[in-house]
């Protein structure tokens, strides 16, 4: 409870049923009890003084209704009397219904036409207000309580049996009825008059439902004695307040003026509890326990003041003035530092408020309390409320629609400890306000865990947050003496990239946006190369405050008008405002400007087609970098051609009132992110507006053009059109990408089944007008082959027209980019510096889909003569070589370049060899380009006797030319490796020969020339290796014989 | 194996799992993965937050790793189950369920619990359905003739159970059986 709350006690009546009434102004308050009398307050002055009385009566009075110009008092003898404004002078007997049927209730419509009056007898009656002769009948029995909504012609009575009715009156046929909904009373109201108090409470209780000022709802004591919520829109139980801590009967209700509180009173333990809850936490705020043995059996709010006042049974008229927190009721207003409380957690549920009311799109307004007759037409639309306009709101009827108030796009409002601050495609932004704490807790949860996780505590209470491609951005609301902050955090480690900018004292932070290029994996060690993106601020000095990355402030650029929402993307923002005011017959009048982030250029600014009587539910940016929105309609649109000014157009891409899978189904879609052709949104069952905790499983619904006509796949064809030119917008100087062509391929694909099938229908002017659609000329093909198996000649001539025009015609590529550039886009695109070379390297592992490369197998390979001599052979000879082997053989010798000299030399000797490999020894280079000249044609014919005595003795010069022997060995292991490409069986030779091959170098060498002998192309097996040439000898002796020959001669 | 003799000639409930395990469900994941080629075939891409069809074995693998939310089939819901066994208890026919459903409701209730709604109200109506069904075998073996027997949408774990039974009563049917001259 607040410390200020003062609690003010009178017993002004006698014990029994007590009635309470404020008037409209809030100056009185009218009690009556059963001594006959009704006591006019007035609360400004001393109440200490006996307050003026109406003594007409002559029964006792149990039902009272105040409205602007009278009152009304009703008596258990069943006489209504009708009094002057604020004063006891009776005006009148107003109707009578009976001497035998006590009035228990009498109210007044909000037209203040109409007067019902319920009563124990068959009817509840309704009165006109002017001409009470004008009556009209509703047949109910026992009626206990009657209440109007605040702005329709709709009434609900609570009978003594328990049922609740709602009825229409126009027709005067109940709307729902809910039987046995609340409890009903045994002892009979007769016994009432027996004044045995503990049997008659229950009779006592004030049962009415209480109408939620908006009037989308009603509250109602329950048989479960708990406080069911029942929403107008569907008459069913939306929800339920209850609490442990309030047990017992409620005995009474109300809802404060502003619908941001409710006030109940329980009857237990033999005393009474007056609560007070806030509506949207559903939690309670403070609570009363009253003296024992009394009920309450009424309870008001003041319809100005922050007063909430109670009769009991006793005969007692309490005022609990002030009961609810100064900084509950202004949430800009500083709160009050050290209040003594009664209650520990006070301090936390009145900041839950602050972040609550204030996020809620389209409920409480803040200014809600502090105005509170506005709020009559609070969280209306409907121009139709117009006619239920009390006259001293005139002002309100004339811009009767209810602006719009800011929004941060994927934000909630605070649910008990939690809200969301932002969601978008990246991930959404937590924030959790424990109980008994001081500060909040922010969690960044991306969606992809990968992504560095951001979490800590949060002093300053942000209310607004978003998260940007580079960093998440964080606003706070100016608090006790500290201003207006937004802090930026970067993801990146290094916390000192973190900044926060302060506003001046009297400006307030209404919307932010970060936008930034997309954080690529593999480019996260040099993303600052990239910066950390551009930051927008929009405050209430009517200005758009843009500033990099770092901190740095750019520019302010004034906004005229309202801001609404912002969401930036990488190239630019995207900005909702109102320019003017709303407009009487209901349209939210929303404009947008797309503002270059670069060059503050103003590429697009337009009307927002978002029809009256609506409201803008969330904007976004596609993955593809067009800007969305989605409206109160269920309707989902995109931004065309934005790049060019005043090119851009609205796309209805989706409309979700036509989805299949809603059939049936009473839910609504909370989008959140657009990407390709999905749209991720959660699913709101019933009637939420926002997703609750814990955040469900995200949904996608699959992006389908609301076409009127039932053809999926020319809806399909047209959507990915629409991709294709938001992507080919997308390009700077280049012709095509490969999702580009890609897209095309796959819309070319469509397009020519379309064909066939306008084509079996025979609408040949159908089959024409899309095969012009088709984007390659390859599918072209394909249609005019199809034309010609139809047997339609005169489509295959038409199709060969037009393809021979368009292989005339200049390439549909560059017209389209020679377009794009006649609307002069000087700047380039801004591409990720970072991720630009990062990609370029070959295949990853387990990216390729190929098939796995064949698996060499010479084995099991038919016998072919192969000529499996060296790395070298393969290059010769490559035409005649019909294994996979020399594929692989071929390659060695670029590899070969950093092989020691001394055998390049030998191998540069023996063949024409890559000449590349010549360059590193200078010695041979000669004898190898001599030698390549000679043998381009002849290789292997006449230079076989030179190049063997060459080789041999360049293999002798070799050895002498005192080159370590480890050296060469270090070489010829090398070169053991290289062989891969020869046969397995051969390595196990060389395996085994490498023993002796170091040692033995000299007689390794004489086998050469006796193999030169039976063959002039053996020689090329290396004659400076010993090893390659074991290898090579069991396998080639003799198959050489025959495959080389041939070409060599 | 230390399976009675009848179980050993039919495939084990793990088995069956491991097969059912090839079937794809929805994930959401939490870790971005290009386009991975496996043996069964290639899954992916991986790209948060869009969901992704991978088979059941790899979103396990991932979940256990915290790296992905698995989507129950639309099957495995509190009112389909309802619905399901109002039907199988009304009607004679056994009522269409995925053919693995037994191994996947089971291998899912067992890894993704978390994911699940109301994975204790599930586990008592999969219980019920397969007592359900159960029941309606049972009865069948009344129709079991030598040669064949007809009992559409019997799920292959129900299969599994009654076959070693099935083969061996059906055998003795045959010894029995004279065939019509």
């Amino acid at each position: 409870m607040n410390s200020k709350a003062v609690l003010k006690s009178h017993q002004p009546h006698t014990e029994g049923l007590t009635s309470l009434a404020f008037s409209t102004d809030g100056l009185h308050a009218f009690t009556a009890g059963e001594d006959n009398i009704v006591r006019i307050w007035t609360l400004s002055e001393n109440t200490d003084v006996e307050p003026p009385m109406a003594t007409d009566a002559d029964d006792p009075i149990t039902a009272l209704c105040v409205y602007d110009d009278g009152w009304f008092s009703g008596t258990t003898a069943g006489t209504v009397r009708h009094y002057d404004k604020d004063s006891a002078k009776m005006n009148g007997h107003f109707t009578d219904v009976g001497p035998a049927n006590a009035v228990r209730c009498i109210a007044i419509d909000p037209r203040r036409k109409t007067v019902a009056v319920g009563s124990d007898g068959l009817n509840l009656r309704l009165v006109e207000l002017d001409d009470p002769k004008k009556t009209q009948e509703l047949n109910r029995n026992a009626i206990r309580k009657v209440t109007w909504h605040p702005t329709e012609p709709i009434l609900v009575t609570c009978g003594l049996n328990g049922d609740v009715v709602v009825w229409d009156v126009t027709t005067a046929n109940p709307l729902k009825i809910f039987s046995n909904f609340i409890p009903t009373v045994i002892n009979l109201p007769k016994r009432l008059a027996e004044k045995s108090p503990n049997s008659s409470f229950d009779f006592l209780y004030d049962c009415s439902a209480v109408w939620h000022p908006s009037g989308k709802q009603f509250y109602l004591a329950s048989r479960a004695r708990d406080i069911a919520c029942i929403s107008q829109s569907t008459w069913t139980r939306d929800s339920t307040i209850v609490d442990r801590d309030a047990p017992g009967h409620v005995t009474a209700l109300a809802v404060s003026p502003n619908g941001a509180f409710i006030a109940s009173a329980s009857f237990s333990d033999s005393s009474s509890t007056v609560y007070i809850w806030d509506r949207v936490t559903r939690k309670i705020i403070t609570q009363h326990t009253g003296t024992s043995k009394t009920v309450v059996t009424q309870l008001a709010f003041s319809p100005v003041a922050n007063v909430l006042a109670w009769t009991d049974s006793g005969g007692e008229f309490h005022r609990w003035i002030d009961p609810i927190q100064a900084d509950l009721v202004v949430p800009i207003s500083n709160p009050i530092e050290g209040l003594g409380t009664m209650f520990d957690d006070d301090d936390a549920e009145a900041d839950i408020v602050i972040g609550g009311d204030n996020d809620e799109p389209m409920d409480d307004v803040e200014d809600n309390v502090s105005e509170p007759e506005q709020d009559w037409l609070d969280d209306d639309n409907d121009a139709t409320a117009a006619g239920f306009t009390r006259s001293d709101f005139v002002k309100e009827m004339v811009s009767i629609t209810q602006a719009q108030p800011p929004f941060q796009p994927g934000a909630t409002p605070m649910q008990e400890t939690k809200q969301l601050l932002s969601t978008n495609r990246l991930g959404y932004i937590e924030v959790t306000a424990p109980p008994d704490s001081e500060h909040h807790l922010v969690d960044v949860r991306f969606f992809d865990l990968s992504r560095a996780k951001v979490s800590f505590k949060d002093e300053f209470k942000f209310h607004l947050g978003v998260l940007g491609e580079r960093g998440a951005l964080f606003a706070c609301r100016p608090q006790d003496s500290r201003p207006a902050l937004v802090q930026y955090r970067p993801y990146v480690k290094d916390s000192t990239t973190q900044w926060t900018y302060t506003l001046p004292r009297d400006c307030t932070v209404l919307g932010i946006a970060a936008g930034g290029l997309p954080l690529t994996s593999s480019a996260k060690d040099v993303a600052d190369l990239d910066g950390f993106g551009n930051i927008v601020i929009a405050t209430t000095q009517g200005d758009l405050t843009f500033m990099s990355g770092t901190g740095r402030e750019r520019r302010i650029i004034a906004l005229g008008g309202d801001f609404v929402s912002m969401v930036a993307g990488h190239e630019w923002v995207f900005v909702v405002h109102r320019a003017g005011s709303t407009t009487i017959d209901g349209s939210q009048n929303l404009s947008y400007t797309l503002i270059n982030l670069d060059d503050f250029s103003v590429r697009q600014r337009d009307f927002l087609p978002i029809p009256k009587g609506h409201t803008l539910k969330w904007i976004g940016i596609t993955e593809e970098g067009a800007p969305a929105m989605y409206d109160s309609t269920g309707r989902l649109h995109v931004l065309t051609k934005y790049r060019t000014p005043h090119h851009a157009s609205w796309a209805r891409i989706l409309d979700t009132n036509l989805l299949e899978r809603k059939i049936g189904k009473d839910e609504s879609y909370w989008p959140f992110a657009i990407s390709g052709s999905q749209c991720l949104c959660f699913i709101l069952k019933g009637m939420r507006t926002y997703p609750t905790f814990p955040i469900p499983p995200h949904y996608e619904l699959p992006i389908e053009m609301p076409f009127r006509t039932d053809n999926k796949p020319e809806e399909k064809i047209e959507r990915d059109v629409l991709m294709l030119e938001i992507l080919r917008d997308g390009l700077d100087d280049q012709l095509t990408n490969e999702e580009i062509s890609r897209t095309e391929q796959r819309v070319d694909k469509d397009l020519v089944l379309l064909v066939q099938s306008a084509i079996q229908k025979s609408n040949i002017a159908r089959a024409v007008e899309l095969a012009k659609l088709i984007h390659n000329s390859r599918a072209l093909d394909s249609v005019i082959k199809m034309a010609e198996f139809y047997h339609l000649a005169g489509l295959k001539e038409k199709l060969q027209t037009l393809k021979d025009i368009r292989e005339q015609s200049e390439d549909r590529l560059v017209v389209a980019r020679d377009k794009r550039k006649e609307w002069m886009r000087p700047d380039p695109l801004p591409r990720s510096l970072g991720a630009m070379d990062f990609k370029a390297s070959g295949v990853r592992p387990f990216q390729d889909f190929g098939p796995p490369p064949t698996v060499s197998r010479p084995g099991l390979a038919p016998a072919v003569p192969v000529k499996e001599t060296t790395r070298f052979t393969a290059s010769t000879t490559v035409d005649i070589r019909p294994t996979p082997v020399e594929s692989v053989a071929g390659s060695p010798p670029e590899n070969k370049r950093k092989r020691d000299e001394v055998e390049e030399v030998s191998s540069s000797f023996d063949f024409a060899a890559p000449p590349l490999k010549q360059k590193i020894n200078p010695f041979a280079r000669k004898v190898g380009q001599e030698n390549n000249r000679s043998n381009l044609f002849a290789r292997k014919s006449d230079s076989t006797a030179l190049q063997k005595s060459e080789s041999f003795f360049d293999k002798v010069d070799a050895a002498e030319d005192s080159v370590p022997k480890t050296k060469r060995l270090g070489a010829s292991k090398s070169k053991e490796k290289e062989k891969k490409d020869g046969p397995r069986q051969m390595t196990l030779f060389g395996m085994m020969s490498s023993a002796p091959r170091s040692d033995k170098r000299v007689p390794a060498v004489q086998p050469t020339p006796d193999i030169t002998m039976a063959d002039a192309s053996q020689v090329e097996t290396q004659p400076d290796l010993p090893e390659e040439w074991e290898e090579t000898q069991p396998v080639d002796g003799t198959s050489l014989l025959d495959e080389t020959q041939p070409v060599a001669e | 194996m230390s399976l009675p003799p009848v179980l050993r000639a039919s495939v084990t409930p793990p088995e069956l799992e491991l097969i059912a395990c090839q079937e794809l469900v929805e994930i959401i994941p939490l870790i971005p993965m290009e386009k991975t080629a496996f043996i069964a075939g290639a899954y992916g891409p991986l790209r948060p937050p869009h969901r992704a069809r991978i088979p059941i074995w790899m979103a396990l693998n991932l979940k256990q790793k915290k790296k992905c939310h698995i989507i129950a089939p639309d099957w495995l819901s509190v009112e389909y189950l309802e619905a399901k066994i109002k039907d199988e208890t009304t009607q004679t026919q056994f009522t269409e369920l995925p053919f693995h459903f037994a191994e996947i409701s089971r291998v899912l209730l067992d890894g993704a619990t978390d994911d699940l709604q109301n994975p204790d109200k599930l586990r008592t109506l999969l219980q019920d359905l397969r007592e359900a069904r159960q029941a309606k075998a049972r009865a069948g073996l009344q129709n079991l003739e030598h040669s064949s027997l007809r009992l559409s949408n019997l799920s292959a774990m129900e299969i599994n159970e009654i076959r070693p039974f099935f083969i061996q009563a059906m055998a003795v049917l045959k010894q029995l059986h004279v065939p019509p001259k």
